[in-house]
């Protein structure tokens, strides 16, 4: 352990050299949409109409339509130029692809990764969006466009500007491994709509493990169940460690969403003197150990409880 | 469980109006609605856990969206005369936005439940006095007779519980750079579950506990951003109620209390209530060479002080201060504070990376409680003192992933990562896991690519404290050869690979694969207890593969399908013997080889068969999910349990006919078919066991299979 406490701290040290190299800090230039020519100038959404009129004619719906930004180049209104930069040469092409200043515009599924998210990062850059540089998605070159559509949201009423109708059906279609943990019988209520996956991850990154939206696994699952939250009088250690030692979250086989059946789950950590496992050399099931929800018949309260005599969580 | 349908019934008439008096052409909706004949067998076998079936009208959604005030509203909805409904209203202005949204999630278990017990209060569940004195009085034979009398006179109790769900959120933008966001989040809870009331070791009960709890949660945001600078500081306070914070229920074997035959009644303390109050701050700093620094602290407290209840409601056994309490409350008290920090940077198109650290630390101030006792079950004093323990643990990672793009369609990500862990009161308090991975991925041309990633981590505890097994008196109370999968050595494989394919926009294709191995080793501490066997989880491995696929034809016909396979097989030993002592050989131990298998299969068939007017899908649906249990133990008595098995399925078809622009009319059949063999779940009686010695009592849960069918027709309004 000493030899590995020793790597990070040579990273982290290579980290403070590296930083020092990049100081001082320069005006800001890629906060702003890349200008896609020195020589192109912003000449207004009215120019665009002409050519894209069916965006144009969705864009008094769109979210972003009327919002104001502070400082931008093209105007205090979010327009067409926001994002995809001075128009001037592109409309001097007149339609013509073959002529150079028509791909002068920024394209955000074509531009490179980290070009694309700068454009929306640009004003997008504080609370939901705050930590996506960092994010696990920015740095698998996962752009904003990805999953997000400006122009053609499916979301039910374009909210979000999602690619897909809701958040969920735009995570699996990468994240398959995932659909397929959502097929099981227990499951959270993800499938039928009343949960999306971003009601615990964030997409745009986040300081927790996983892009989750809290500090720690146990502090995301108690933001919706507050009565495991505690501190209990007598506690279950693992429970106050970590939900994920017992519950899969993105489904299981077993009631309430549990890694294994139980009796087998407790088992796996319980092997007390009160409770030798003799059952499985009886050729039936004539056990309460089997039956039903098996140890929490009885241990009802295995997420900590607050009576005096609840220490093996009976009351 | 009842929606709110009075409120609703106005909405459908008002969106199919609204085209009417909206505005000009800034004005957009749709609303669907329709009437629908559902039928199923096992009414009370709702497998559709969170959803809401009607048999009937319903509007199946709605948006509405207009300009209003200088800004613009949206009303999206769905399900609005169900009780899994949902409707959310978001307002633009140039500088803010304000949201609200009102939603229910029903839970609704596949049991059905007969319970002879009646409610008198919240949380309070009696038995007819008269009933219980019998069974006092008589012999205990008669026991199992009077009970079944008393289920067969029992009316049903719906099991099942309703999320209802209300957000509210306001952000905007005080100043160039300065942002806020106001979040408000209330969750109330209310129905009733199954839960475990026992009398004894071989004495279940299981009553209906009543859930009625109210979860609030606030949220503030301030940001603050310039050139390459942001800031956030966030304050946040929640707090969870229980209106109903103990069960009480009458034991059918008594009515009296007695200090030595046992209780008339039990008595369970729920969720004790508590508090949360939360901040953090978080900085962002982006330098050049596309290097940024973000910095995050947070730290939170959350206190809970319910009153503790006394000892046990068995007052024939405990007077009033016979054995008083070593205080009135928990006082518990929990802070959390951690600590992130992270440096991005791509100084060329070659080499990117971040270094990352990140603590996590759960102190638990919660004072220590000796208590003199405790009275199991509410049935008997034990004198044995007992003292609470307040776990707390500390999480502090270092890590570090570097990327290489050797050439623009090819990146190779190398991780290192270090784990330290810290616990107080566990058998293992200290450990530290170290991990290495890579990660490729390939895109040879702009229509495919190819990903694959593999990580090895191993973990290993510093020192294992035996005496945490053993009881006040040093008697073992658990094996001190079993090792707890969430603290033992571990060593960790993980692999995934996958390949999307879209050669065109009228094709997709992906497959991907994931597999995830855990073995728990033994310890250095281990050699503690030469040549003993090994117990708890051995060894857990994950398989899982899908793939999907879209194709559309031609501008007529459209497929797609998804299908998908997996398995969990978990090794665990334990032991038959119900000595403390340490045994060293394999002669008392028995293992189980559990697998959790499942697959699904999806596929579409979207067909228009007059381009713009008529279209028909069908839709098709499978899950399958089996579990098998192989156990053996080393006398060879030990035999297999029944293989688990859930399978759902499911048909459906609809036409859609686009009358104009503006209108539609569909029509729909549908088939959902559940099957379920689990032996846990599945024919649990009233009375068990069946044979034998009745001794417990459940509401007589049970999983049960179903067939649906659903014929429908719908009108879609757009304008």
């Amino acid at each position: 352990m000493n030899r590995a406490r020793w790597i990070c701290s040579a990273f982290l040290a290579a980290a403070a050299l590296w930083l020092v190299s990049t100081l001082p800090l320069r005006a800001q230039e890629e906060s702003n949409p890349p200008a896609s020519s020195d020589r192109a100038t912003y000449v207004g959404a009215q120019a665009c109409q002409k050519c894209h009129a069916e965006q144009s004619d969705g864009w008094a719906r769109n979210p972003h339509h009327g919002a104001e930004v502070s400082g931008h180049p093209a105007g205090k209104a979010v327009a067409c130029e926001s994002c995809h930069g001075p128009a001037s040469l592109h409309v001097a092409a007149d339609g013509d692809e073959d002529d150079p200043r028509f791909a002068t515009l920024v394209n955000l599924k074509k531009a490179k990764p980290a070009e694309a998210s700068a454009v929306c990062v640009s004003c997008h850059r504080t609370s939901e969006q705050m930590h996506w540089e960092q994010s696990t998605h920015a740095q698998n070159d996962v752009t904003c466009a990805d999953c997000h559509s400006v122009h053609s949201p499916k979301d039910p009423g374009g909210q979000m500007l999602l690619s897909a109708v809701n958040a969920t059906q735009q995570c699996v279609k990468c994240h398959h491994d995932k659909r397929s943990e959502l097929a099981h019988t227990a499951h959270m209520p993800i499938k039928e709509g009343s949960m999306t996956c971003a009601d615990c991850h964030n997409p745009h990154g986040s300081t927790g493990p996983h892009m989750i939206r809290a500090a720690s696994n146990n502090d995301l699952c108690t933001s919706c169940h507050m009565d495991k939250r505690g501190p209990m009088l007598w506690e279950h250690p693992p429970v106050r460690e970590n939900c994920v030692s017992c519950h899969m979250p993105h489904g299981s086989n077993n009631d309430k969403v549990l890694a294994a059946k139980r009796p087998f789950l407790c088992q796996r950590c319980h092997i007390a003197t009160r409770h030798p496992s003799t059952l499985y050399d009886q050729p039936d099931l004539v056990s309460n150990r089997l039956f039903n929800r098996s140890c929490t018949n009885c241990h009802s309260q295995i997420h900590g409880s607050n009576h005096p005599s609840g220490k093996t969580f009976l009351r | 469980m009842k929606a709110h349908r009075m409120s609703w019934t106005a909405i459908p008439a008002m969106l199919v109006l609204l085209p009417a008096v909206a505005g000009p052409a800034y004005a957009d909706g749709e609303v669907t609605f329709g009437t629908q004949w559902w039928d199923q067998t096992t009414r009370e076998a709702k497998y559709q856990e969170f959803t809401d079936y009607p048999n009937g009208p319903y509007i199946g959604s709605f948006v509405v969206r207009d300009a209003l005030w200088g800004g613009q509203y949206a009303l999206v909805g769905s399900n609005a005369l169900r009780a899994d409904q949902s409707t959310g209203l978001t307002y633009r202005k140039p500088r803010w936005t304000a949201s609200f949204e009102y939603s229910q999630t029903p839970h609704n278990f596949s049991f059905i439940s007969i319970s002879p017990y009646r409610q008198s209060a919240a949380g309070v569940l009696v038995l007819p006095d008269t009933m219980q004195k019998t069974i006092q009085d008589g012999p205990a034979s008669a026991y199992a007779a009077i009970m079944s009398d008393a289920l067969k006179a029992a009316g049903r109790t719906p099991l099942g519980f309703r999320t209802d769900l209300t957000r509210a959120r306001l952000r905007g933008r005080l100043a160039p750079g300065l942002e806020f966001d106001l979040r408000g989040v209330r969750r109330k809870r209310s129905g009733n579950k199954a839960y475990g009331g026992s009398f004894g070791f071989s004495s279940a009960i299981e009553i209906l506990e009543p859930i009625n709890q109210t979860m609030s949660e606030g949220e503030a945001r301030l940001s603050y951003y310039k050139n390459r600078l942001s800031l956030e500081a966030i304050g946040g306070i929640s707090a969870f109620e229980n209106q109903v914070d103990a069960l009480v229920w009458d034991n059918p074997r008594r009515l009296d209390d007695s200090p030595t035959a046992g209780s008339g009644r039990g008595r369970i303390d729920l969720y004790p209530e508590n508090r949360t109050v939360r901040g953090s701050l978080s900085a962002a700093i982006q330098f050049q060479r596309r290097t940024s620094l973000n910095a995050s602290v947070g730290i939170s407290q959350t206190v809970q002080d319910d009153k503790w209840l006394p000892f046990t409601i068995n007052a024939a056994m405990l007077q009033p201060d016979t054995f008083p309490l070593p205080g009135t409350n928990t006082d518990g008290k929990a802070v959390v504070s951690t600590q992130d920090v992270r440096l991005t940077s791509q100084p060329s198109k070659y080499i990117g990376g971040v270094i990352r650290f990140r603590r996590y630390d759960y102190d638990n101030q919660t004072e220590e409680h000796t208590f003199a006792g405790s009275v199991a079950y509410d049935q008997s004093w034990s004198g044995t003192p007992r003292t609470t323990h307040p776990f707390g643990h500390t999480v502090a990672t270092y890590g570090a992933d570097i990327t290489i793009r050797p050439i623009s369609k090819v990146s190779i990500t190398g991780l290192v990562e270090h784990t330290d862990r810290e616990r107080t009161h566990r058998e293992v308090t200290e450990d530290a896991e170290d991990a290495f991975g890579v990660k490729l991925r390939v895109r040879p041309a702009a229509d495919l690519e190819m990903t694959g990633s593999y990580r090895r981590a191993s973990r290993e505890l510093d020192a294992f404290h035996e005496e945490d097994y053993q009881n006040a008196g040093g008697t073992f109370i658990e094996q001190p050869n079993l090792r707890r999968f969430d603290v033992a050595d571990r060593d960790q494989e993980q692999a995934t690979a996958g390949v999307g394919w879209s050669p065109s926009d009228r094709l997709s294709l992906s497959l991907s694969g994931e597999f995830l191995r855990n073995e728990y080793q033994d310890d250095d501490a281990m050699d503690d207890f030469p040549n003993t066997t090994h117990l708890g989880l051995l060894d857990e491995v994950r398989r899982a593969v899908s793939t999907d696929g879209s194709f559309e034809v031609n501008d007529r016909l459209g497929l797609s399908a998804g299908y998908g396979w997996g398995m969990i097989y978990t090794n665990q030993r334990s032991r038959e013997s119900s000595s403390g002592t340490l045994v060293g050989a394999d002669s008392t131990n028995w293992q189980a080889r559990l697998k959790d298998w499942f697959t699904y299969a999806t596929g579409t068939v979207e067909w228009r068969p007059v381009v713009d007017k008529v279209t028909v899908s069908t839709t098709f649906l499978f899950e399958r999910s089996p579990g098998t249990f192989r156990l053996t133990n080393f006398k060879g008595t030990a035999i297999d349990l029944p293989t688990t098995r859930y399978l759902r399925e499911g048909l459906g078809t609809e036409v859609w006919y686009q009358v104009d622009e503006s209108l539609s009319l569909g029509g729909y059949w549908a088939w959902e078919q559940f099957e379920v063999d689990d032996f846990a779940s599945a024919d649990v009686p009233l009375l068990f066991p069946t044979t034998g010695t009745v001794t417990a009592l459940f509401l007589g849960d049970e999983t049960r299979d179903y067939r649906a069918n659903r014929v429908g027709l719908a009108v879609r309004r757009t304008w």
